[in-house]
């Protein structure tokens, strides 16, 4: 990994009896977008305000492109985007007055302001809407305008916590779109969430978090391969599927076939993306029509599951 | 990256703009008191005694000389009395009865009888000159007696002429009022500076404990996140406080003195009691927002504050005559030494008399101050 812009080591934080962080360390590279998974409750928000100067910790040390955190000091905040779980946000103010608040406290001023504040605002998609005052915007675009505040900076590291918690499935689209695009022009971005298909869908690698502790941390087929789960192919066919099974059980990489009635199969394989071309072959080779063909990659829920012994809750 | 005053400008204004479009800060700061001030001043001021009307019949040359030399004489030159002179007793009890003079005095022709007459609507004015006929009379008495004592140790000359010498030379002695309390501003300032300084401690809550609503909304860490030090939103707060607290003081004294005639003494004076009044209250609501852990508790506790300090430091009735404790609590109150200041500027004393007062003024701010800031650091940190 090259020099990395995040850089986490050994952060520890109690409350009383309370072990809410124990032990957190990774590393998030430049340009890559890095999950914190886990329940409410994990340690995800507490980790996030020491990695932001804003919380002492009892131990550890947080480094962002060579520069130390600490609490107290300001050293290094410019490098940091941070959005807060909640609608930090001025509800009297318009979206441009927030934004040119926060714009101040980080040093811009001017045309430089104006320019990242237009620019931010339509990353957001809130141009239209930037003159309202903030309590009259709706939920989503109240989140999107709390996103705009963090990044409009442009920050080396932009750390978003729950970004999308408790808005409609229109706006959190849009709020992953806008964060896959930050991905995408080179922020490192350290995204916590309880969602997992969020972080299946944004982050390149995943740490999953829970009671204060990480306890697996890598990309997601690296954790899938951690609980030996496989790939599941399911596959509608025209004829016999037990002609279709005994075709594929020529394939060394399918590990079972099982047909779930006369005209379905379900496959376990290693790998589906790699093997379906030679599958379909086969398929046709043994006079086999396909009618459907559906992969489905193991979750990361299924490894919440396996690691932790729990459902991830909400 | 912001100059540490450009960061503190920043946070400053942004919160002064929003309370000051705050309904309930410009009720506290600006409408309740100058409401309750301008009640009270007329409760308490009672009916207005400027340029009374008053007629006279001055039948009688030396009495008339020493009503006109006397009494009426000072009360026309404070303006307290318009005096016209009527020709007969029947024209002035025409001008009284019709309202035209509220009051009149006819001296008897043969000197012996000052006759009082009076408007039953203006019982103020009838009492000012029945208390003018009376000191009248008793110098025209001590004139008669001089005359007279004159007289009969030989004396040769015309006891007319007499009798107007001693008129002409009379010099009323000098009456000061030495009873506790006479040093005291009048009731219409005294109103307006116990209401001010009331609500003054209302007032400076909107700045400084804006701190635990913007830790409850999340504004503060993300403040804290930006390259800001935690003491420029300390400082930024305390600021805003200060500026309420100089805008509801500074209205309260030109309101008052504007609309209610209030008279608080030299401004420079004014200026230097209000600086450290709003010090002293901002102090106090540091110390509040330090020790509370919520908006709704810090507001509870703000408000029980500035109501004790202001029933015991006097903003309502002074609590120093009541003797024993109630006098001695008074004293830890800035609302007493407030109101201390007025009252030693009072008889055109300069800025200089408040001196004592203010410094007691900050000393309170600087013993409940410094540990409040120390506390209030700690809730940014928190």
């Amino acid at each position: 990994m090259a020099s990395p812009t995040l850089r986490v080591q050994g952060l520890r934080k109690s409350f009383g009896d309370l072990q809410a962080v124990d032990d957190l360390s990774f590393e998030v590279a430049p340009g890559e977008t890095f999950g914190l998974l886990g329940p409410n409750g994990a340690g995800k928000t507490t980790s996030i305000s020491m990695i932001c100067g804003l919380l002492d910790r009892d131990d550890g040390e947080v480094e962002v492109e060579g520069t130390a955190i600490r609490p107290g000091s300001i050293r290094g905040r410019e490098l940091i985007g941070y959005v807060p779980q909640e609608i930090a946000l001025y509800p009297e103010l318009s979206g441009r007055d927030n934004l040119v608040f926060f714009a101040r406290l980080y040093g811009l001023k001017g045309a430089e302001a104006k320019a990242r504040i237009d620019e931010t605002l339509e990353v957001v998609g809130l141009t239209e809407r930037a003159g309202d005052p903030v309590v009259d915007y709706s939920g989503g675009m109240q989140r999107r305008l709390n996103i705009a505040a963090g990044m409009l900076h442009q920050p080396r590291l932009l750390i978003l916590d729950e970004p999308t918690v408790g808005i409609d499935p229109q706006s959190r689209n849009a709020i992953l779109e806008a964060v896959a695009a930050l991905g995408e022009s080179g922020m490192s971005v350290l995204y916590t969430t309880h969602y997992m298909e969020e972080a299946e869908r944004l982050c390149r690698r995943v740490g999953i978090v829970d009671h204060g502790r990480l306890l697996a941390l890598g990309t997601r087929r690296e954790l899938v391969a951690l609980v030996d789960q496989h790939d599941r192919i399911t596959i509608r066919v025209t004829g016999q599927a037990a002609a279709a099974a005994e075709a594929l059980h020529r394939l060394d990489e399918v590990i079972q076939v099982d047909a779930t009635d006369d005209q379905t199969l379900e496959c376990m394989v290693a790998t589906a993306s790699s093997l379906l071309p030679r599958l379909v072959g086969e398929l046709d080779r043994a006079g086999v029509g396909i009618v459907d063909l559906r992969v489905a990659e193991p979750s990361l829920d299924s490894v919440f599951l396996h690691i932790t012994g729990t459902a991830l809750r909400d | 990256m912001a100059s540490p005053a450009a960061h503190v400008w920043t946070l400053f204004w942004r919160d002064f703009r929003a309370r000051l479009r705050d309904r309930s800060a410009i009720v506290l700061a600006i409408l309740a008191p100058a409401a309750l001030v301008t009640v009270l001043s007329f409760l308490v001021a009672g009916p207005d005694v400027q340029e009374i009307p008053v007629g006279v019949v001055a039948a009688d040359a030396p009495v008339s000389e020493a009503l006109e030399q006397g009494p009426l004489a000072s009360l026309q030159d404070d303006d307290t009395l318009t005096v016209t002179t009527y020709d007969d007793e029947g024209a002035l009890r025409t001008a009284v009865t019709d309202g035209d003079e509220e009051a009149g005095i006819v001296v008897a022709a043969d000197g012996r009888s000052v006759i009082v007459l009076t408007n039953p609507g203006s019982p103020v004015a009838g009492a000012i000159a029945e208390a003018v006929s009376r000191s009248t009379a008793l110098t025209v008495d001590g004139v008669g007696q001089a005359v007279v004592a004159s007289q009969a140790l030989g004396g040769s000359g015309d006891p007319q002429a007499l009798a107007q010498q001693l008129v002409a030379a009379a010099s009323p002695a000098e009456v000061v009022d030495a009873t506790e309390g006479s040093d005291a501003i009048d009731p219409r300032t005294q109103v307006a500076a116990g209401m001010a300084t009331f609500f003054l401690f209302f007032t400076v809550q909107f700045g400084v404990l804006g701190l635990l609503e913007e830790r409850r909304e999340g504004t503060l860490a993300r403040i804290l996140a930006a390259p800001v030090p935690a003491w420029q939103v300390l400082v930024s707060k305390v600021l805003v406080s200060f500026a309420l607290g100089l805008v509801s003081m500074g209205f309260m004294v030109g309101f008052s003195s504007l609309l209610l005639g209030a008279d608080w003494g030299d401004p420079l004076g004014v200026a230097l009691l209000v600086v450290s009044g709003v010090t002293a209250a901002v102090a106090t609501v540091s110390l509040v927002a330090g020790l509370a852990r919520n908006p709704e508790q810090a507001g509870a506790i703000q408000a029980g504050v500035a109501l004790v300090l202001g029933i015991v430091g006097g903003a309502f009735f002074s609590m120093a005559r009541a003797g024993g404790a109630a006098a001695w609590a008074t004293k830890l109150t800035p609302h007493y030494w407030f109101n201390e200041g007025l009252v030693r500027m009072t008889g055109g004393q300069d800025w200089t008399a408040v001196a004592g007062p203010v410094a007691a003024l900050l000393l309170f701010a600087a013993v409940v101050g410094i540990p409040g800031l120390v506390l209030a650091g700690r809730v940014i940190r928190a």
